[in-house]
């Protein structure tokens, strides 16, 4: 439990202070490592508040969240594969 | 049958959270960009304050040779400058005695200087993250950098403003090379790419302008010989990875 804190304010933090790159791998290692990590959400959310591009999509306007959604589907490919493979 | 059912309800609670917070994202988007934003002003001014020092120590453990080579270098370049800024200064003169002649009432530029939180490579897509005051920065403002421009400001939250560089990936930007007006498309990095047709005479070092602005220099010039374009690649004359301060320019309203 205590590690999953440690890791998951390491995550956060290092959404603010890191290069992209390093919260990513970091999240892609937390997915595989813990269970459900929900925090890669924010971690998307996060890199996209702070530089993201919003881009337009026709009906439904402007969506600034690209990356966020990108992490959301790594998630749960992670999660699908992960369960798999324990069975 | 029974873990069927139990797997089955967890995948849907998994999805459920995942629909609740994209249309959080969607709906709150700007007011969760505002809280990131305010938030992150502490953050990246406490990592700034712990990688300084070590930005600078880095130094003392170059190589002995790579150091006097530099050294030669730098004796080079600054002699050569010393003779260039000659020639500056006769041309300030003659500039000033031309506006006298002709009655031109100089404009003063308004530049605000501002510190920059975050850049390339921690940034990515070739933005800066700076401090900024809401009531002073605009969207669409112009940023320079010792006299050169880089970009424009993108975003602007309560106490931070996002700053896109021109050199961002596909951003395309009209400029000026010998003369000639083109369009730049940004290539990341801080680097340019420009197309242009094969027999206009560009060089290495040519300078490129943003209208009277300086925006860098070209260091590569690539041509296919079957082809009847020339690709002329440029890039800011500093490194956009060591930027602390830059300057904003308020956009006439």
């Amino acid at each position: 439990m205590l590690s999953r804190i440690l890791f998951g304010i390491i995550l956060i933090v290092s959404a603010f202070a890191f290069q992209w790159w390093i919260s990513f791998l970091l999240s892609v290692f937390g997915l595989f490592y813990f269970n459900n990590l929900y925090e890669v959400i924010f971690v998307g959310v996060i890199i996209d508040s702070l530089y993201g591009k919003g881009i337009e999509i026709s009906f439904l306007g402007n969506f600034n969240f690209i990356f966020t959604v990108i992490l959301i589907v790594i998630f749960i490919f992670i999660s699908n594969f992960k369960k798999r493979l324990l069975i | 049958m029974i873990y069927h059912r139990r797997n089955k309800k967890k995948i849907n609670r998994k999805i459920i959270t995942i629909v609740v917070v994209l249309l959080v994202l969607f709906f709150f988007g700007s007011n969760i960009k505002n809280i990131v934003q305010w938030s992150s002003v502490p953050v990246i001014n406490i990592k700034n304050g712990i990688v300084y020092p070590f930005k600078t120590s880095i130094e003392y453990f170059k190589f002995k040779n790579v150091l006097i080579n530099e050294n030669e270098e730098l004796k080079n370049k600054n002699k050569r400058l010393e003779i260039e800024n000659l020639t500056v200064e006769s041309l300030k003169g003659e500039n000033k005695s031309l506006k006298e002649i002709i009655g031109y009432v100089e404009e003063v530029d308004d530049f605000n200087i501002v510190k920059v939180l975050n850049y390339p490579p921690f940034s990515p897509y070739d933005t800066f993250l700076i401090q900024t005051d809401k009531e002073k920065t605009f969207v669409a403002d112009k940023v320079y950098y010792s006299g050169v421009i880089i970009g424009e400001i993108e975003e602007v939250y309560k106490n931070t403003s996002v700053v896109r560089l021109y050199s961002s990936p596909d951003k395309k930007i009209a400029v000026k090379i010998n003369e000639q007006q083109t369009e730049a498309v940004g290539i990341g990095g801080g680097g340019f790419i420009i197309s242009l047709p094969k027999d206009l005479d560009i060089n290495n070092e040519d300078v490129v302008f943003v209208g009277d602005f300086p925006i860098g220099k070209v260091d590569g010039i690539e041509s296919d010989i079957a082809g009847a374009f020339q690709n002329i690649y440029f890039r800011y004359p500093f490194n956009i990875n060591q930027i602390d301060f830059v300057e904003i320019k308020k956009t006439e309203q």
